[in-house]
């Protein structure tokens, strides 16, 4: 038998049903049935991992029959490995199995997203679509030292997006609602109107003239700018390879006393996580508290290399049958205390970004790129014009310290993140005040 | 685990259905990943995914499952599926079987799946990167696949493909400037790890101590890999069949217009032997066939698959794949890009080698502002200086108006063979 130090077996199993929507027709409703496990064994000098589907977690000799794969193939690794020992800590449960939810007839969820995207058809739009989408996982962990958790969570989400056309110019906008548990969409019939009004208004917004400019970042791309320029410098393995512009910073002055930033796989949000891939519940992981670098995000393995009071374990996450990594959750800037008038008339001149597109970060070199949905101008400290194709980049270490106001209020927006493996997420910030930022855009001067 | 057997859920897809069909891919593959110049990780996965469609009165209803044991689940999830679905207009059915044309699969039998081979990939990776030793080699990863794959229908299409994969990254540092590489290719013979390691260990070192360029408009050399995430990416989207009858794309009705500069044109080559995915059918069993999309700058063709073909009273063009739920969703095989080959880095440019965030790009309308990475100044075809921080910004569809040559040398992705493009006059952000 190959040495053994240690092993663990995560079982995902599950159902995804999408229904979409085009120009008044359901284009398809399909489903998916998954079901797979990861057997990760830790040899001598590193991880064998071996997936398995189908898996049936009742016969223990194919699990004998795994666990032994993956020890052979951790025997071809070369790299000292160690997991830290760290509580198991205690699940915080939400009620996200939905069962209510999964007992509404397809036909009628079918039927409120078409209600949905028929609010959409509004005069110059030429094109509409939604897209609603019910995910049932249930998870079942168990590790070579007895320890068992199993977990049920239903995420469900709907997009909605509609196209405006005049004169030759196209635009489109969506909006989307993503949650953990239950969502009815007879509460957000709404979204059709709204998502398709802001479409047309798109027709009348110009491109903004890139340069470097004060920047008010609303709630969802504030977000967005926590997870890419913060979070993913903050994950333990980019710190343990050397390879964030945040490693060896923890207790120095990173940015604006300001600025506190959290990530909390605990919370009632898109991320929520109620135990990680390692089998650990934990709760908020200050990042950056009033502007110190305070805690990375680890999991067993990053926290045993990188330092046991470096951070906390228990933010390892996997798609299915896949090897965890070190990923963010519900990730957000904390609420300051400014109003929102306030933000805009102390930024002056500059422009407002609002909703995001994405996103993507180098985190080794330190530069960030995010583009928003939509903005406007702000010029003597009031908002003006409209713009589109707007987008922000910037260097993490010097952004931070440009943080001059953050308002009272937060929001939270889920979306996916993408690390070689997809994962849901949240994040949100109050409106944020930069007093520089690169802005970039396709206007001429 | 026993062969999956494809006529049993034909069978009973014939009782439920006017038409069925079920694609079976089977896979088995192993990875090994680097850190710290040795391996870290070792992971080997095999499965078996199913995907199956039924027809009733022109419904389609689709469904997929990586757990074969619940194939009768998911036949009966497209049955109820379809009866949600509309009936599509003009619907003339799953395709019956044909002469497909002649050539290879994407396989090389002389690749065998075991951590040897990877090992040896790994280190030729490394050997690669020691020329520049002021960069630090950070993660590696080699990945190795072999699978199969089957489709049949009940009008008696049954084809089957066999595919093998290999898959190399690796990642380098100096002094806070990164460098990335990736490449992938069904053949041993066609990758060369040596170069990639050098390629990442360069591009890292030679992007240190980079300089400021002011805003303004500049002349931009855009690499294959930019040409590919960016250019390729949102035309590909803009020829999508879907997008043009649905009004998501500014190319529909434009079919005959001259969209892009006379010197370029851009097919898809699904035989094309140069590339990394070549097809004899599409994942519905049309028969692939090149397909020529822009010609001397003019719209000539979109991409179809059955069911938007039939919307659009033609005929598949052969480009459906297949998604995670089982439905179709149309993409380009092989893209082959030609123009005015020069060199395009001879006068002086901005070569951008990496852009962060071109995901962010609107597919809809083509503008985009994204980050330039390892971007150097450039003159009479040597880097003079590289540059540290910048943004670009223009419309896709608008530079396909003004490209100014593109390169004789090209890079093999998934979908495509890219060469470099330049473009004049781009906007830069300093």
């Amino acid at each position: 038998m190959d040495p053994i130090r240690y092993y663990d077996i995560r079982y995902v199993r599950g159902t995804s049903t999408t229904i979409t929507v085009e120009n008044g027709d359901v284009e398809s409703a399909g489903s998916n049935f998954f079901g797979k496990a990861l057997i990760r064994v830790l040899g001598e000098k590193g991880w064998g991992y071996y997936c398995a589907s189908p898996f049936d977690p009742d016969d223990q000799t194919a699990k004998q029959e795994y666990i032994a794969r993956a020890a052979r193939s951790a025997k071809r690794a070369d790299v000292p490995e160690e997991i830290a020992d760290v509580p198991y800590g205690t699940p915080r449960n939400w009620a996200c199995s939905a069962s209510e939810q999964a007992a509404v007839p397809i036909e009628e969820k079918a039927g409120l997203l078409l209600k949905m995207e028929a609010g959409a058809r509004l005069p110059e739009i030429c094109s509409t679509s939604a897209r609603y989408s019910e995910q049932y996982q249930d998870v079942w962990f168990e590790d070579c030292n007895g320890y068992a958790a199993n977990s049920s969570v239903c995420r469900t989400l709907f997009t909605i997006s509609a196209v405006a056309a005049r004169s030759g110019n196209m635009q489109m906008n969506y909006e989307q609602e993503a949650v953990v548990g239950p969502l009815n969409l007879s509460a957000y019939l709404g979204y059709g109107e709204m998502c398709a009004k802001r479409a047309v208004d798109l027709l009348d917004a110009s491109a903004v003239s890139g340069g470097r400019m004060p920047a008010v970042l609303d709630p969802a791309i504030g977000g967005v700018f926590a997870h890419e320029a913060v979070g993913h410098a903050s994950e333990g393995d980019a710190v343990r390879d050397g390879v964030s512009v945040l490693a060896g910073k923890l207790g120095t002055q990173v940015g604006s006393p300001l600025v506190t930033i959290i990530d909390d796989p605990s919370i009632h949000g898109y991320g929520y996580e109620p135990f990680d891939a390692e089998g650990v519940a934990c709760g908020p992981t200050e990042l950056i508290k009033n502007g110190i670098m305070h805690a990375y995000m680890h999991s067993r393995e990053t926290l045993a290399a990188v330092g046991m009071e470096t951070g906390d374990a228990g933010h390892a996450r996997a798609e299915p049958g896949m090897q965890p990594l070190v990923r963010m959750s519900n990730t957000y800037i904390k609420e300051g205390d400014a109003s929102y008038d306030e933000i805009i008339s102390e930024c002056k001149s500059g422009v407002l970004l609002i909703g995001s597109r994405g996103g993507q970060v180098d985190p080794g070199r330190g530069a960030f790129q995010f583009n928003a949905k939509y903005g406007y101008r702000i010029e003597n400290g009031e908002t003006t014009t409209m713009i589109r194709d707007v987008s922000l980049s910037g260097d993490i270490l010097s952004v931070l310290h440009n943080i001059a106001l953050c308002g009272s209020e937060r929001k939270m927006s889920s979306g996916m993140c993408g690390k070689g493996q997809a994962v849901p997420v949240s994040d949100g910030a109050p409106h944020v005040y930069l007093t520089e930022a690169m802005v970039g855009g396709s206007g001429n001067a | 685990m026993p062969e999956f057997d494809l006529d049993a859920v034909l069978r009973a897809g014939e009782k439920l259905a006017d038409e069925t069909e079920v694609l079976v891919l089977t896979f088995e593959d192993l990875s090994l990943e680097q850190r710290e110049m040795a391996v870290a990780a070792v992971s080997e996965h095999a499965g078996t995914s199913v995907y199956i469609r039924t027809v009733s009165g022109g419904r389609i209803g689709v469904s997929a499952t990586s757990d074969p044991t619940r194939w009768e689940d998911c036949l009966a999830a497209a049955v109820s599926s379809a009866k949600l679905a509309e009936p599509v207009e003009g619907w003339k059915g799953l395709p019956g079987p044909a002469v497909l044309p002649a050539g290879d699969d994407p396989f090389d039998p002389n690749l065998s799946i075991d951590p040897d081979t990877a090992s040896s990939l790994l280190a030729r990776m490394n050997e690669g990167a020691s020329v520049h030793p002021e960069a630090r080699v950070v993660t590696a990863g080699v990945s190795l696949s072999k699978g199969s794959s089957t489709l049949a229908n009940s009008h008696g299409v049954w084809y089957e493909r066999n595919m093998t994969g290999i898959s190399l990254g690796l990642d380098a540092i100096a002094d806070g400037s990164t460098g990335y590489e990736y490449a992938s290719s069904p053949f041993l013979s066609r990758i060369d790890p040596e170069k990639m390691g050098e390629k990442t260990a360069f591009w890292a070192t030679a992007s240190r101590n980079g300089v400021a360029v002011s805003t303004g408009r500049r002349d931009v050399v855009l690499s294959e890999h930019v040409v590919d995430s960016l250019i390729l990416e949102l035309f590909t989207e803009a020829v999508n069949g879907r997008n043009v009858l649905t009004g998501k794309s500014v190319f529909a009705g434009k079919l005959g217009e001259t969209v892009a500069d006379s010197s370029v044109s851009i097919a898809d080559v699904p035989m094309d032997p140069k590339g990394n995915s070549m097809r004899r059918f599409d994942t519905e069993g049309t028969p692939a066939s090149r397909c020529g999309i822009l010609e001397n700058g003019v719209l000539s063709s979109f991409l179809y698959d059955c069911k938007t073909a039939a919307q659009a009273d033609t005929v598949s063009t052969g480009h459906a794949l297949r998604g995670g739920n089982g439905a179709t969703y149309i993409s380009p095989h092989c893209l082959r890009v030609s123009g005015n080959v020069r060199d395009v880095t001879q006068e002086p440019c901005l070569f951008v080698r990496e852009v962060i965030g071109a995901h962010t790009a609107n597919p809809l309308t083509g503008e985009f502002s994204v980050e330039v990475a390892n971007a150097f100044l450039m003159e009479g075809g040597e880097f003079v200086q590289p540059v540290k921080k910048a943004m670009i910004a223009g419309n896709v569809f608008e530079m396909l108006q003004q490209i100014d040559g593109v390169s004789a040398e090209t890079r093999v992705f998934d979908g495509a063979v890219v060469p470099k493009m330049r473009i004049p006059s781009m906007q830069v952000i300093g």
